[in-house]
C-alpha cells in the first residue's frame, strides 16, 4: 500500500536575512503514514512539529531530504485538493463571517457556489456555529474561531486531514468532541496527522505517534506498544471489597515471591468532568455536536471517495 | 463551465478588495483626496482667470499622490500582512499556486484603485465645473463660481458616510466597504444632478456642463497607479508595508524625473536599462494637453495602457519569483 505521507532524511534549517543559519528546526526526519491511520506528532513547543507540517504542505522549502504526500511532491497543487489543513493558530480573515469563510475556502478548492453552500451549512451545523454564522469572526472567542478553523479544514471532504494543535483553545467538552470527530473520520477511511503537546488528546485518538524534541524524532510507534509496561501484569476484578482483596494479595505475594499491589482503577479527569457537566445540564451526555457532516462519509453518494476518484481520473 | 482556478482567483480578489476597504486608512485617504479636490478651489487666490485649470490640475495631482499612498499601502498590507498573519499560509495550503495568489491579490488592489480613480475623477470634474466662470447676470456679466455644485460636491461624500452608517446599523453592512463604494456613487449622482441648473444657479432644462476631456487625461494616471501597485505587491512579498511605501515613493520620484536622468541614454547602457524598468510617470501625466484645449488621443491611451500592462507584468513576474522562493510560515 502506498503511504499517504513519506519523508526521508527531511531537514529544515532556518536562515536570517543574510542567509546565515539560525536554527535547525527539523533534522533527519523519516516518517511513514499509511492510509486510514491517525498519526500523532508530539513534542514540546519548538520541537519542529509545525515546521514538519508546513514542509508537508509545501509552505516551507526543505533544506534537505525528500517528501512525498499522496504519492507526489508537496509543491504539486493537484494533491492539495485532497488535503484538509487546520493551522496551529486559527488564521482566518477576521472581517468575514463563518459562512463567508467557508464559502471562501470552498471557492479556493474550486467548489461551485451550490456545493459551497450545502457543505458550508452542513459544517456550520456540525461545528455548532449556525447561530453565529453571520457574525464577523472578529468578535469570536478563541474556541469559536477554532471551530470555524476545523470546519474550513473539512470543506473539501479531504482524504488527508492535517490538524496542527486541533484542541488548542477549546474547552474540555469541545476537546472531547473534536477527538471523537477525528476518530469518526478515521473510521470512515480518512488519514489524519495531528500534532499536540497535550498528551491525553493524542493518547485517546492516535494509532501511532512520533515524539519529537529539538527537531529529532526521539521515539516512534503504536501508542499501545509505547505505553504498555510488559514487565507488569494487572488483574481487574469487579465488585471485590478491600477485605476480600487483601488475603488474595498476600497469597499471590507469598506464592510468587514478588511485590503485589492492589488499587482501585480511576476514570480520567476528562470523563469525570463530562459526567459532571452532563448531570448539571440534566442530559444523558455533555457531548452533542461535532458529528461528521453527511458529505464527509466517504462511502456516501457524492462523498469524498467519489470526488477524489474523479480528480485522480481527471 | 467556470474553472476551479477562476473560482479561486475570484474568491481571493473579492476577499482582498473587502479587506483593503475595511482598513480605516483606505477610507481616510479617499476622503482626503476627494475633499481636497472639491474644497481646494475655495482657497485659490490670485488665479488670474485660471480657476478651472487650477481645480483640474489639483484634482489630477490628488489622484496621483493620494492614489500612490493608497495603492502602495493597500498592496503592501494585503500581501505582507497576509504572509505575517498566516492567512496566506492557510490559502496556499489549498490548491492555489503562489503565482495565482499574488496576481489575484494585485487585481483586488487594482479594483480598489479603480474605485478611488472614479471618485477622485468625479470630484475633479465637479471642481472644474464649479470653478469661477464668466456668466451673464441680468444685463451685465460677472465671474462667478457654481456655488451649489461646489457645496454639493463637498457634502456628497459626507452624505455617503451617513448612508453607510445607516446601512451598517440597519443591514449589518460593512461600514468601510459601503462608504468607499458610496462616495463615488454620491459624487457621480451630484455630477448628473448638476445638469439641472446653470452655472449661475438658475434651474432650467437639463444640460450637462462637464469637461469630459478630463476623463481621458485622468485615465493614464490610473495606469500609473496600476504599475506602482504592481511593484508594491511584488516588493511586499519580502518587505514590510512601511518600507514598501518608501520604495514606492522613491519609484514615483524617479519616475517623475525620468525624462531628466534618462534623456539620450543608449538602450544598452545602465541608464537605458533603468529607464526601461522604472515607470516613467511623465508618460502618464497629460494635464498640459487640457490647458491647450486638447485631450489624450485614443491611440496614445492604448499605448499607455500597453506600457502599464507590460510594466505591471514585469513587476508581478519579479514578485512571483520572490514569492516562490520564500518560506511561508
Amino acid at each position: 500500500m502506498t503511504p499517504v505521507i513519506e519523508t526521508t532524511g527531511l531537514r529544515k534549517i532556518f536562515r536570517d536575512f543574510w542567509r546565515r543559519p539560525t536554527v535547525c528546526a527539523v533534522d533527519s526526519l523519516n516518517l511513514t503514514i499509511q492510509p486510514g491511520e491517525v498519526f500523532g506528532l508530539l513534542g514540546p513547543n519548538g520541537s519542529g512539529k509545525s515546521t514538519t507540517i508546513k514542509m508537508l504542505l509545501g509552505l516551507l522549502h526543505p533544506t534537505a531530504g525528500t517528501v512525498s504526500v499522496l504519492g507526489r511532491p508537496p509543491a504539486d497543487i493537484v494533491i492539495k485538493h485532497r488535503i484538509g489543513y487546520l493551522p496551529e493558530n486559527t488564521h482566518l480573515h477576521r472581517f468575514l463571517t463563518p459562512r463567508e469563510t467557508l464559502h471562501y475556502y470552498g471557492a479556493l478548492f474550486g467548489l461551485d457556489r451550490r456545493t459551497c453552500r450545502e457543505r458550508g451549512e452542513a459544517l456550520l451545523e456540525m461545528a455548532d456555529l449556525t447561530e453565529v454564522a453571520d457574525r464577523p469572526i472578529d468578535g469570536f472567542s478563541k474556541g469559536m474561531a477554532r471551530r470555524v478553523g476545523i470546519a474550513q479544514a473539512l470543506i473539501n471532504a479531504p482524504d488527508l486531514l492535517i490538524l496542527d494543535e486541533p484542541t488548542s483553545g477549546l474547552d474540555p467538552v469541545a476537546c472531547r468532541e473534536v477527538k471523537d470527530l477525528v476518530r469518526a473520520l478515521a473510521n470512515d477511511g480518512m488519514t489524519v496527522l495531528m500534532t499536540s503537546h497535550l498528551l491525553a488528546d493524542v493518547e485517546h485518538v492516535c494509532d501511532r505517534v512520533a515524539i519529537m524534541h529539538r527537531g529529532l524524532v526521539q521515539a516512534e510507534g503504536a501508542v499501545d506498544d509505547l505505553l504498555v509496561r510488559a514487565d507488569t501484569t494487572r488483574f481487574l476484578i469487579a465488585n471485590l471489597s478491600d477485605a476480600e482483596a487483601e488475603p488474595l494479595r498476600a497469597e499471590l505475594a507469598a506464592r510468587l515471591n514478588r511485590v503485589v499491589a492492589t488499587d482501585h482503577p480511576t476514570v480520567s479527569l476528562e470523563t469525570y468532568f463530562l459526567d459532571v457537566v452532563a448531570r448539571a445540564s440534566g442530559k444523558a451526555s455533555a457531548l452533542t455536536h461535532f458529528r461528521p457532516a453527511p458529505f464527509l462519509h466517504k462511502t456516501g453518494i457524492g462523498g469524498a471517495a467519489t470526488e477524489s476518484a474523479k480528480r485522480e481520473s481527471a | 463551465m467556470m474553472s476551479d482556478r477562476f473560482r479561486s482567483f475570484r474568491a481571493i480578489v473579492r476577499t482582498t478588495f473587502i479587506e483593503a476597504l475595511q482598513e480605516p486608512a483606505a477610507l481616510l485617504v479617499l476622503l482626503a483626496a476627494v475633499l481636497v479636490t472639491s474644497a481646494a478651489p475655495l482657497f485659490h487666490f490670485h488665479a488670474f482667470g485660471e480657476e478651472g485649470r487650477l481645480a483640474r490640475d489639483g484634482g489630477l495631482a490628488s489622484l496621483l499622490v493620494f492614489g500612490l499612498a493608497l495603492g502602495c499601502a493597500a498592496a503592501g498590507a494585503a500581501v505582507h500582512r497576509e504572509c505575517a498573519s498566516g492567512t496566506a499560509a492557510a490559502a496556499l495550503s489549498k490548491p492555489v499556486g503562489r503565482g495565482l495568489f499574488l496576481t489575484a491579490k494585485y487585481v483586488g488592489i487594482l479594483l480598489v484603485c479603480g474605485v478611488f480613480w472614479v471618485a477622485v475623477t468625479a470630484a475633479t470634474l465637479a471642481a472644474e465645473a464649479a470653478a469661477d466662470r464668466t456668466v451673464v447676470v441680468g444685463e451685465s456679466w460677472d465671474r462667478l463660481p457654481d456655488v451649489r455644485l461646489r457645496q454639493w460636491a463637498v457634502l456628497a461624500p459626507l452624505a455617503a458616510l451617513a448612508v453607510a452608517g445607516l446601512l451598517q446599523n440597519r443591514r449589518r453592512a460593512r461600514f468601510g466597504v459601503a462608504a468607499f463604494l458610496l462616495i463615488p456613487a454620491a459624487l457621480l449622482l451630484t455630477l448628473l444632478a448638476s445638469g439641472f441648473w446653470s452655472h449661475a444657479g438658475a434651474w432650467g432644462p437639463y444640460a450637462l456642463r462637464l469637461n469630459l476631456r478630463i476623463i481621458p487625461v485622468a485615465l493614464p494616471l490610473f495606469f500609473a497607479l496600476a504599475v506602482l501597485a504592481a511593484w508594491s505587491a511584488a516588493l511586499a512579498v519580502r518587505l514590510p508595508t512601511g518600507t514598501v511605501l518608501l520604495v514606492g515613493a522613491a519609484i514615483l520620484g524617479a519616475g517623475l524625473a525620468a525624462d531628466t536622468w534618462s534623456a539620450g541614454a543608449p538602450a544598452a547602457s545602465l541608464r537605458g536599462v533603468l529607464a526601461g524598468l522604472f515607470p516613467n510617470i511623465q508618460h502618464y501625466w497629460l494635464a498640459d494637453a487640457l490647458a491647450r484645449g486638447g485631450t489624450a488621443p485614443g491611440s496614445y491611451l492604448i499605448r499607455a495602457a500597453g506600457l502599464a500592462a507590460a510594466g505591471s507584468a514585469l513587476a508581478l513576474r519579479v514578485g512571483v519569483g520572490l514569492f516562490r522562493a520564500r518560506d511561508i510560515g
